[in-house]
């Protein structure tokens, strides 16, 4: 008996150490994405996505997921540079009446959301035009507090009138003690917006809006099913349904997002211009695209893949790592990794010879320093001049941005019409033009930097954030206006009470950035507009007669070259009066794995993430000889 | 008589023997003297007192065009303007490399030594006063002054030391007090964030003297010699500052020391988190900088920087200890 115990105490032991040797092996394996079937896109966000309900979709990382759940009426071409739309969910270019100011689309049929329980027998149902007009609406009610409310303001006949009775509303049932977020007078109907029958929707603006379409296909304008936001309620966030490509199949907002395929997704194909002439988009250089092997997947129905696993790996140095070791299909390289992935600019030849490849984009946005055109000190047109012309951006560009940015000679970025090469207070190589500032400080009236009463000019620079980056810069604006006898107090603040500061004014020169919300010129002029200024969003307070009008009149006016004429004469006023100094538009550097396909990066717009592609058999043969355990591989 | 001719023959005795009569603080320098590596470190913190004091002289004279704001190229020579690795080149401005801006590390980390200073003096001083005074008030006074300054010490320790001084700098950074800061003559010569890092150490590093002094007066207070002044009639004040301060002081100096040493850790911490020196040359600021150079093999900041900070910092330990043993009566050789 005793020694019967013993074997039976002997074998128990032994099995369980086999068996947790078993695990242990199993564990060390170094597949982050054990057991995954089929094609499946691997991608690392670097931030969590804040909801993925498109009303709340208000940063890039709940905009690249929830641009793959959801559609619009219009979407990004995928590859045509400068950028173009193509319907999606509308059927044809809508129907403009001839003062511009109602819009009628004819919606596609036979649309289908994914199947999700929201519906009653959990089979996705055909999307209709009143859907559209639901989710608008939803849009503007003040219970969801969108942050995008702005891109339909004034927007909409009645809707702004709408949104304020729900507001009164609103207010009363919060007095009463009454649930505050519902939903309330969504069947209040806005005379601006109506469902014409079961497939056609129809818009009527306030005034002639050309930049309605990019906005419609910003995510914040993408449709869903009612009977979703009344399943799910507050929950609408994590349980997206919509119309797109994907369906998310497994959310955790601190883990990841895994998206499977919409099988029932109508038929879209990759643009086929070879063999599909109505897909030549005019101005798109599509042998260009095909040439460089964009266009492998042409007349291909999307999906391409099963499914996307993105992975938030909110810490750089993780994210970097999965790159080298092949499970990410493509990364922006971090800042501290850029001299390992880019050394003097060029690809390092280790990941060449891998087959990896680079792609440099210019950021569809500006880096550029804004004064405070009201301070009584900066109000001095010449003393702005004079600090325009000694800054030195070259040195910028080369040591605080390792070279990663092009130097900005105009405050609208080169693919976007009404960039203009025009840049009096600039050196052409943008280095600092120490002689020419200081005639100017002569005319503004500040000799060797020296005011009236004998004391030294102090200028305050405002940088939001603390890090040792914002410092360089900081310090080296303040070195920069030295040498025209300028003193610089650098102030640190948080970008909240930065925000705080711009609002009331308080304020002589600040350091901030613009990344257009479509690449439309008037996104980034609106900030120079008069009536925009503080509290509005203009922080330069800039206010120049000659500069409204021209907006005025290019605000009304549909995409022409008559058009972008009108807004390089705005960039010349700009570069005249220098409210503003434009410096760098940053370039971003995406390194893609050989086995990637279709890829033509952005970040205007994450519907190109849809026309992604991966070859599974090279992946797999690389991975693996990239990474032999305990063989050290190749890394 | 045969007992006062004992005295006396002892007494003679004595004399021959020709004992030596020191006070206290005599007694201290001469065992301080004893150890040899306090008084090496002692002459290292001398050489950076200097130092400081010939960066602020230099600094006055050369005022706007002061040298190390300035990159090397700048100054005529033929150097980047970027890093550039130590070379014995335009000797000895480019001993330790050039920073991110092409200026001299050397230069920098020389008027890095005046900041440190002025924040290690100014801050230990300010930190002094307060924690002295109210351990003082409260050991000596007892009562509603104990409660109270027990209160104000308990309520600003529960609260975490390194939240606390970014609290305070992000105030003092912001609105009327630093607008007002900028506009005054103060401005000219100490920046902003340099004086509000002397304010911040001042103000949040007092506790533990506070604590120490106040359990030390309360000793004291109840002995006799501090009882027979009462008995004489002497006012409170005088009491406090004749009698009982002299014999808590030691504290003091020891307490100085430490808060020396922790003003310069805490400038070089709040720098690096953004809040704290912004126009002078720092070591935090270089350090804080660094951060992002050493991956790309830029290593000559941070050594200069840190190297300093290490031998500062180390040296004041040293002394601090050594003048703890020296001064603490119960520790005879």
């Amino acid at each position: 008996m005793g020694s019967w115990g013993i074997t039976l105490y002997m074998r128990l032991s032994c099995s369980l150490l086999a068996l947790s040797l078993c695990l242990v092996w199993g564990s060390c394996s170094p597949d982050p994405y054990p057991g995954e079937k089929g094609k499946i896109l691997h991608a690392g966000l670097l931030a969590l996505p804040k909801s993925l309900d498109p009303a709340g979709v208000e940063d890039m990382y709940s905009g690249i997921i929830a641009s793959q759940v959801y559609e619009g009426l219009f979407q990004y071409h995928p590859y045509a540079r400068p950028f173009r739309l193509i319907p999606a969910l509308a059927r044809e270019e809508p129907e403009v009446s001839k003062d511009g100011l109602t819009i009628t689309f004819e919606l596609r049929r036979g649309v289908h959301f994914h199947d999700d329980p929201c519906f009653p027998d959990g089979k996705g149902r055909e999307l209709v035009a009143d859907d559209f007009v639901y989710c608008f609406k939803r849009f503007a009610h003040p219970a969801v507090q969108s942050k995008g409310w702005w891109t339909l303001d004034k927007k909409i006949l009645g809707l702004n009138a709408w949104r304020k009775a729900r507001a009164k509303e609103l207010e009363d049932l919060q007095k009463e003690g009454k649930a505050s977020g519902s939903l309330h007078g969504m069947e209040v109907p806005v005379e601006g917006l109506q469902a014409l029958g079961r497939y056609r929707l129809q818009l009527r603006l306030t005034q002639a809006y050309p930049q309605l379409f990019w906005v419609l296909a910003m995510p914040y304008l993408s449709v869903y099913p009612h009977e979703a936001v009344e399943k799910y309620g507050a929950e609408f966030q994590n349980h997206p349904v919509g119309t797109g490509p994907f369906r998310v199949k497994r959310y955790n907002p601190v883990y990841r997002v895994v998206l499977e395929k919409n099988s029932g997704y109508r038929t879209v194909r990759v643009p086929d211009p070879r063999r599909r002439p109505e897909d030549r988009l005019p101005g798109w250089d599509w042998e260009k695209d095909e040439q460089a092997g964009l266009l492998v997947n042409a007349g291909k129905k999307l999906p391409l893949v099963d499914g996307m696993e993105l992975r938030f790996i909110l810490e750089d140095q993780p994210r970097w790592l999965y790159f080298k070791s092949g499970y990410l299909d493509f990364l922006i390289p971090p800042k501290d990794n850029m001299d390992e992935a880019i050394p003097a600019g060029k690809l390092n030849p280790r990941f060449a010879k891998r087959g990896v490849t680079m792609e440099t984009v210019v950021e569809t946005g500006t880096v550029y320093t804004c004064f405070n055109t009201e301070d009584p000190v900066l109000r001095n047109v010449n003393l702005r001049r004079a600090i325009s012309l000694a800054l030195d951006n070259a040195w910028m560009i080369q040591n605080l941005y390792a070279g990663q940015a092009l130097l900005a000679k105009c405050l609208i970025p080169p693919m976007i019409a009404g960039f203009i090469d025009y840049h009096p207070y600039m050196k052409d190589d943008g280095t600092a033009w120490i002689e020419k500032a200081k005639e100017y400080m002569k005319k503004a009236g500040f000799p060797g930097g020296m005011r009236k009463d004998g004391k030294r000019l102090r200028l305050r620079y405002e940088s939001a954030g603390a890090s040792a980056t914002q410092m360089q810069f900081a310090s080296r604006f303040a070195q920069d206006l030295r040498r025209i006898g300028i003193e610089v107090d650098n102030i640190v603040n948080t970008f909240p009470q930065m925000i705080g500061k711009m609002r009331k004014k308080d304020f002589q020169i600040a350091g901030l950035a613009w990344g257009f919300d479509y690449p439309d010129a008037q996104n980034i002029l609106q900030l120079l507009y008069g009536p925009n200024a503080s509290p509005g969003p203009g922080a330069a307070n800039f206010h120049n007669a000659r500069f409204d009008r021209l907006y005025e009149k290019a605000l009304t006016m549909w995409d022409s070259p008559e058009r972008t004429r009108i807004y390089q004469e705005m960039a010349k006023i700009v570069a005249e009066e220098v409210p503003w100094v434009p410096r760098v538009h940053r370039l971003r550097r995406v390194l893609r794995q050989p086995w990637l396909k279709g890829m033509k990066y952005t970040q205007v717009t994450y519907h190109f993430w849809r026309y992604l592609d991966v070859d599974l058999a090279l992946r797999k043969k690389k991975v693996a000889a990239w990474n032999k355990a305990f063989g050290g591989g190749d890394r | 008589m045969s007992s006062e001719g004992a005295l006396l023959e002892s007494a003679q005795e004595a004399g021959e023997l020709e004992l030596e009569v020191r006070g206290p603080w005599q007694e201290a320098w001469r065992r301080f003297k004893k150890d040899r590596f306090a008084m090496f470190f002692l002459m290292v913190f001398g050489t950076f007192f200097l130092l400081a004091l010939s960066a602020q002289v230099v600094e006055l004279v050369q005022g706007d065009e002061a040298t190390y704001a300035k990159s090397l190229a700048e100054l005529g020579l033929d150097f980047p303007e970027s890093h550039a690795p130590p070379t014995s080149r335009a000797f000895p401005l480019a001993l330790f490399g050039l920073d991110w801006s092409g200026r001299s590390v050397l230069l920098r980390v020389y008027h890095g030594c005046k900041v440190a200073f002025l924040v290690g003096t100014f801050g230990g001083i300010l930190s002094v006063l307060i924690g002295m005074t109210l351990g003082l008030l409260a050991g000596f006074f007892g009562g509603w002054v104990d409660g109270l300054v027990v209160y104000i010490y308990s309520t600003v320790a529960s609260i975490p030391y390194l939240l606390l001084m970014l609290a305070f700098a992000f105030i003092l950074k912001q609105g009327g007090f630093a607008t007002a800061y900028r506009e005054s003559f103060l401005a000219n010569y100490v920046s902003l964030g340099l004086f509000n890092i002397i304010l911040v150490i001042g103000m949040t590093s007092w506790v533990s003297l506070c604590r120490l002094v106040r359990a030390e007066t309360m000793k004291v207070r109840e002995l006799d010699f501090v009882q027979a002044a009462r008995s004489l009639g002497f006012g409170q004040f005088r009491i406090l500052f004749k009698h009982v301060l002299p014999n808590v002081f030691h504290l003091v100096i020891i307490s100085f020391s430490l808060t020396f040493v922790i003003a310069i850790k805490t400038e070089v911490i709040l720098t690096f988190l953004g809040v704290g020196v912004d126009k002078e040359p720092s070591w935090g600021s270089m350090i804080a900088i660094a951060k992002n150079e050493l991956m790309r093999g830029i290593w000559w900041p941070l050594a200069a920087a840190g190297g300093m900070l290490f031998i500062l910092t180390l040296s004041i330990n040293y002394v601090g200890d050594a003048l703890r043993d020296a001064l603490d009566p119960k520790l005879k050789d």
